[in-house]
């Protein structure tokens, strides 16, 4: 399969703390990657720099073989590509369901209202939110406000879905519900990287599993790998103590 | 009773000075929030003079006394524009520097107050920053300033009274007049007093009514 997404000598540092020192990545189309490890080992700020979010410090980003732009307009145009999902949902509370799917496409690519609307709609029957369409997102739980940033991100088309610890600001009993609509899209062959604290999800819909820790990857492979047979000390004790 | 009978002789003396008060500060209001949001995008854009140049003019507009900048702008303004401005037209514009400088602090705070998620989930939607700002963080900062802006409304609207210092045909004015021809300087205040009480008094409940109605979303 084809590459879709690659890093080389990716770093970013915040002032003299240096987070990712150097992140070499090839990821193919239709691959689903979880990203696991420590906390503040660097794995949302290499999600983050994915699609910009974060300006890397050095080091390239390659889209489709294309350079990721550094900056201005090109950047806006390179972020739809990627649809991001973030911990703290940040669904925009001043519009209703429908208007937080709609608004982008209608204002950024002149898609038609109604046209607009009755994708969101479809987008929002997928994940069972179709009753919720005109309501404004403090009607929702925190479940169904994950659910509408996903198909949020959905209505961009974009290439690939950036997943950061997409569950760990949910309540226990609505985790299964979000987890369900990554693991559905990733199934019908999304590219997906996602960073998350769910090992026995990252488990199952995988291609790859790596640990970041140290602002590196210290190791990467299979599901059953990783979680079976880890070699660096770092992953092993990482994983004894979540697992 | 001496009031009624000033309010019957001059009740149109009033009326015109309320009617000038009211224009005076809505022209002064919807200016003054049009250049403070010009003010408050230029302090926080990335154009570093920009920066510099309205941090500076908040400063020095805020450290200095209205009545002095009314003073100012009316000796300045005729000395630099060539086309003949009339007392009005300097006391407004002084009016609307100066009220432009609060509301682009006010809006400044209330674009601050946004939660950063909401810019960083417009920005990754491919959303362009324009339309992050117009269509996402603005409105939400409004709603945050509401209030704070209501306050800037009726100060500005008690601010206008000093325009009668350069006999601009305002409320004041209105009192400065009446004043002189009846010698009653306590009864036209008083009915000076009453009209600001009353029009700010309606002013704010419309504000708390908008409020609330922009509160739906939450």
């Amino acid at each position: 399969m084809t590459e879709i997404l690659r890093t080389e000598g990716l770093k970013k540092s915040f002032g003299s703390l240096e987070v990712l020192k150097g992140i070499d990545l090839s990821v193919r189309k239709g691959e689903v990657v979880s990203i696991i490890g420590p906390s503040g080992g660097g794995k949302s700020t290499f999600l983050r720099c994915l699609n910009l979010l974060e300006t890397p410090t050095a080091g390239e980003i390659y889209f489709k073989g294309e350079k990721a732009p550094r900056s201005g307009r090109e950047i806006t145009l390179y972020r739809r590509k990627l649809g991001m999902v973030f911990q703290s949902f940040n669904v925009f509370p001043n519009m209703t369901v429908l208007e937080n799917i709609t608004l982008t496409p209608t204002l950024e690519l002149k898609v038609p209202k109604s046209e607009a609307e009755e994708e969101a709609r479809s987008l929002l029957s997928r994940v069972g939110l179709l009753d919720k369409a005109e309501e404004y997102p403090r009607k929702l739980s925190g479940g169904q406000k994950q659910r509408l940033s996903i198909v949020r991100a959905l209505a961009m088309h974009p290439e690939v879905m950036l997943f950061d610890e997409p569950t760990s600001a949910l309540d226990p009993e609505m985790v299964k519900e979000v987890l369900n609509v990554i693991g559905d899209l990733a199934a019908g062959g999304m590219t997906t990287l996602i960073v998350t604290h769910e090992m026995a999800f990252a488990k199952n819909i995988s291609d790859r599993v790596l640990f970041i820790c140290d602002g590196v990857i210290k190791e990467q492979g299979s599901p059953e790998r990783i979680f079976n047979a880890p070699i660096e000390p770092e992953t092993q004790r990482f994983l004894s103590m979540v697992l | 009773m001496k009031i009624l009978a000033i309010l019957k002789k001059y009740y149109m003396v009033f009326l015109k000075g309320l009617g000038g008060t009211l224009w005076i500060s809505v022209l002064v209001v919807l200016a003054g929030t049009l250049l403070g949001i010009l003010v408050a995008l230029m302090h926080m854009g990335r154009i570093k003079p920009l920066r510099w140049i309205t941090d500076a003019f908040v400063e020095v507009i805020r450290g200095t006394p209205v009545l002095l900048q009314l003073y100012f702008f009316w000796l300045i303004l005729p000395k630099i524009i060539p086309v003949e401005l009339t007392d009005t037209a300097c006391i407004l514009i002084a009016l609307i520097v100066n009220a432009s400088a609060y509301i682009s602090e006010i809006i400044r705070a209330g674009i601050g107050a946004v939660d950063v998620g909401q810019w960083e989930a417009a920005r990754s939607l491919g959303l362009s920053e324009s339309n992050v700002m117009k269509r996402v963080i603005l409105p939400q900062a409004v709603k945050n300033i509401l209030p704070a802006l209501g306050n800037e409304f009726i100060s500005t609207v008690k601010g206008t009274s000093l325009a009668s210092v350069f006999f601009v045909g305002e409320l004041m004015t209105s009192y400065r007049t009446v004043q002189s021809a009846t010698f009653l300087a306590l009864q036209s205040l008083t009915i000076v007093g009453i009209i600001y009480f009353v029009l700010n008094f309606i002013l704010s409940k419309l504000l708390r009514i908008l409020e609330r109605r922009l509160m739906v979303s939450d």
